[in-house]
């Protein structure tokens, strides 16, 4: 018996949507070239 | 259901994006050997590793378990995930001596530090263990998934399952240990701030941290209760709240409530719980009542129920029982169960030595699974993904870091989700099913974060959920590859064919993963906890004999796995289902498991003979275990080799 009820006020303004995952994006893909160029460089160099 | 907005799917496609890009793009890495398919050549820094541990152990289903053992038990539920500790010390022992030893699996292990036909046995058994428990994990996240897609868009259970695990396998096939690791930090990554973000928003919802510990403090006493299928129809019942100690009733139901038979209906169940809502909050009553169920109140058996009553009016503890004949005899809702909700921020809330929910004896046993287990190899189920990033470290010295860190993030992670399901316990104090509050951490990003972030919560899920089927593919592929194929059948293949075999392994134990998954359908908590616990508790202690006394052969550990698959079941199912035990709680069942177990693999150690002493001097020089090897040792000191 399960049953959920949505809440109708979320918490936050609508801009908080696109700058939160943006940060987070940018931060992720950041971190993945970093590896990449740190891994497929020391794999070259061996 | 959820609708999703534009910027929802462009943020969940995105990060979809590149997860999978990430891990995909080591490609070329993963093809060369089975060394770099399965460890990524054993060079990752300490920090890689790390995260891949953190990352694997944070799954769909965590926040499910934990929401599920934190709403009920208050910060307390928290001890139930403390095992993950057992990382603490084995970073500085069992971890070194694993790594040291070169083996690429536990089962590799066990066939350098055991010999001959007994090992080669073992080595068999532990590695079909392994790929059959990779598919069960595999199964079990791979349905949380199914049960949160269900939840947020109304899909079969099987659609979560098999879609969002056959994106993992995309990389997992390609790249191996390569992307998977690779992968795992950056959803680490990703999982961490989603997860602190959600967290944030779910106390906010509540008020703040103080007006969360004022709640707390005035809402009544609540108490959950799932009505026996035993009880007739139309049966007149009563409750009362009793003295622990003389067992003299406080107060008892000044009416009589009625029980039916069968299953109430959605629209009934409803109408209760916004009753029960609203009496759990509202203190408004001073003198000692029992608010629900009352006078007129009709239960359904086989429903569970929040049993509620005035908080603060008794001691501490109470005892909650019902009477079906108007209150000529008694029978045990719950013994020493805590009075108000105060309670569930105080993590060492106590309901005695042995009684109620979290008894002292409970505690102690959590606390030796998780420290001393740290001496042992194998005590815990997650041991087998961590001997693979133990191996995959580039030194003794970077494997020791790598599960130190990674499992204090994990118990960090646990904290944080924590506050936020007491956030959500306070907006919903009334939810008696576990089906439902074991939503929580998720009900409070999806109902409470602003549009597009919820888009992005998904992908946080998702990243959460690839972790940690990208590893249990690529582990499982693991055992099957190099302790089946390349130890059994081809010891001379290729390295481009075990290459291949492992992606073939890959393939077929996703497949062995819907099975699973299909099987073991929404009852994910009681098969955790089983799996968990009860599956690993007989060979808790063989784990940990094997690693630090020299005596203990091949056949007490190979004998102690095959009689605690038995007694397991026997103990925890079966001879409580025929009378022969009453059913004890878990720490009861582990502490039983390990006598019972020593019972049968003891005798059958001392009745073989010891390790060869070469085969056992070979493996204490180049491993260098902690522990009872005196003999071993001094012979290896007389040979001149250490």
């Amino acid at each position: 018996m399960i049953q959920f009820i949505i809440a109708s006020t979320r918490i936050g303004a609508p801009i908080l949507g696109v700058i939160i995952p943006a940060v987070i994006f940018g931060i992720s893909f950041f971190v993945t070239w970093l590896l990449i160029r740190h891994f497929m460089k020391s794999q070259n160099s061996d | 259901m959820i609708t999703f907005a534009f910027l929802d799917w462009l943020w969940l496609i995105l990060f979809v994006a590149l997860m999978v890009a990430c891990g995909a793009i080591f490609y070329r890495l993963g093809k060369r050997s089975q060394s770099d398919f399965f460890l990524a050549g054993r060079g990752l820094p300490w920090w890689l590793p790390a995260s891949s541990v953190y990352a694997t152990h944070t799954a769909t289903d965590t926040p499910i378990w934990v929401a599920g053992v934190v709403y009920k038990y208050g910060f307390a539920g928290l001890w139930y995930a403390f095992f993950a500790a057992w990382c603490a010390i084995s970073a500085f022992v069992s971890t070194r001596i694993f790594r040291r030893s070169l083996a690429y699996s536990q089962a590799e292990w066990q066939s350098l530090r055991f010999g001959g036909l007994g090992a080669e046995m073992l080595r068999g058994w532990v590695a079909g263990w392994q790929v059959f428990m990779n598919m069960f994990i595999l199964g079990w996240v791979g349905i949380a998934m199914g049960k949160l897609c269900s939840y947020l868009f109304g899909w079969d259970l099987w659609m979560g399952l098999v879609i969002f695990t056959s994106i993992g396998a995309v990389y997992v096939l390609m790249s191996g240990y390569w992307g998977v690791v690779m992968a795992d930090f950056q959803q680490g990554v990703i999982a961490l701030l989603v997860i602190f973000i959600v967290s944030i928003w779910g106390v906010l919802a509540a008020g703040g941290p103080d007006e969360i510990i004022s709640k707390l403090k005035s809402y009544n006493s609540t108490c959950e209760w799932t009505v026996p299928t035993t009880i007739a129809d139309s049966t007149q019942a009563k409750i009362r709240i009793s003295d622990p100690e003389s067992d003299k009733a406080y107060v008892v139901s000044t009416a009589p409530f009625i029980i039916r038979t069968g299953k109430s209906d959605d629209t009934a169940y409803r109408a209760v719980e916004i009753k029960t809502e609203s009496q759990v909050k509202n203190s408004a009553p001073t003198t000692l009542a029992i608010l629900f169920p009352g006078d007129g109140d009709v239960l359904y058996t086989d429903t569970d129920y929040t049993i509620v009553w005035t908080a603060g009016k008794t001691k501490k503890l109470v005892n909650i029982d019902v009477s079906y004949d108007n209150g000529m005899t008694w029978n045990a809702i719950d013994e020493n169960h805590p009075d108000g909700q105060s309670w569930r921020i105080n993590p060492f809330s106590f309901t005695g030595a042995f009684k109620g929910q979290f008894p002292v004896a409970w505690f102690v046993t959590m606390l030796i699974i998780a420290l001393i287990g740290g001496f042992g190899m194998g005590t815990n189920i997650d041991w087998y993904s961590e001997a693979q990033r133990i191996q995959s470290a580039k030194t003794v010295r970077d494997a020791s870091y790598s599960i130190w860190a990674g499992t204090a993030l994990v118990l960090i992670r646990n904290s944080i989700w924590a506050a936020a399901i007491i956030g959500f316990f306070v907006l919903y104090p009334h939810l008696a099913s576990s089906g439902e509050y074991e939503m929580a951490w998720y009900r409070v990003g999806f109902e409470y974060l602003p549009i597009g972030m919820v888009g992005f919560l998904f992908a946080g899920i998702l990243a959460i959920h690839l972790s940690t089927v990208s590893t249990q593919l690529n582990l499982g592929a693991m055992y099957a590859t190099r302790d089946f194929y390349h130890h059994y059948v081809n010891p001379r293949a290729s390295e481009s064919r075990l290459v291949n075999v492992g992606r073939i392994s890959t393939f077929i134990i996703l497949i062995g993963s819907f099975i699973f998954g299909t099987i073991i359908g929404e009852e994910i908590t009681a098969w955790l906890i089983f799996a968990l616990w009860i599956m690993a508790a007989g060979v808790w202690l063989p784990n940990i004999l094997q690693v630090i006394w020299w005596r203990f052969n091949c056949w007490g550990y190979l004998s102690s796995w095959i009689a605690n698959l038995g007694l397991s079941w026997l103990v925890v199912w079966i001879l409580p289902q025929f009378g022969v035990i009453p059913e004890l709680p878990d720490y009861m069942q582990f502490w039983l498991l390990i006598v019972l177990n020593a019972l049968i693999y003891l005798p059958i150690t001392f009745a073989t003979k010891p390790e060869n002493m070469d085969h056992l001097v070979k493996y204490y020089v180049m491993s260098r275990p902690i522990g009872f090897w005196g003999p071993v040792r001094k012979e290896a000191v007389k040979r001149g080799l250490i």
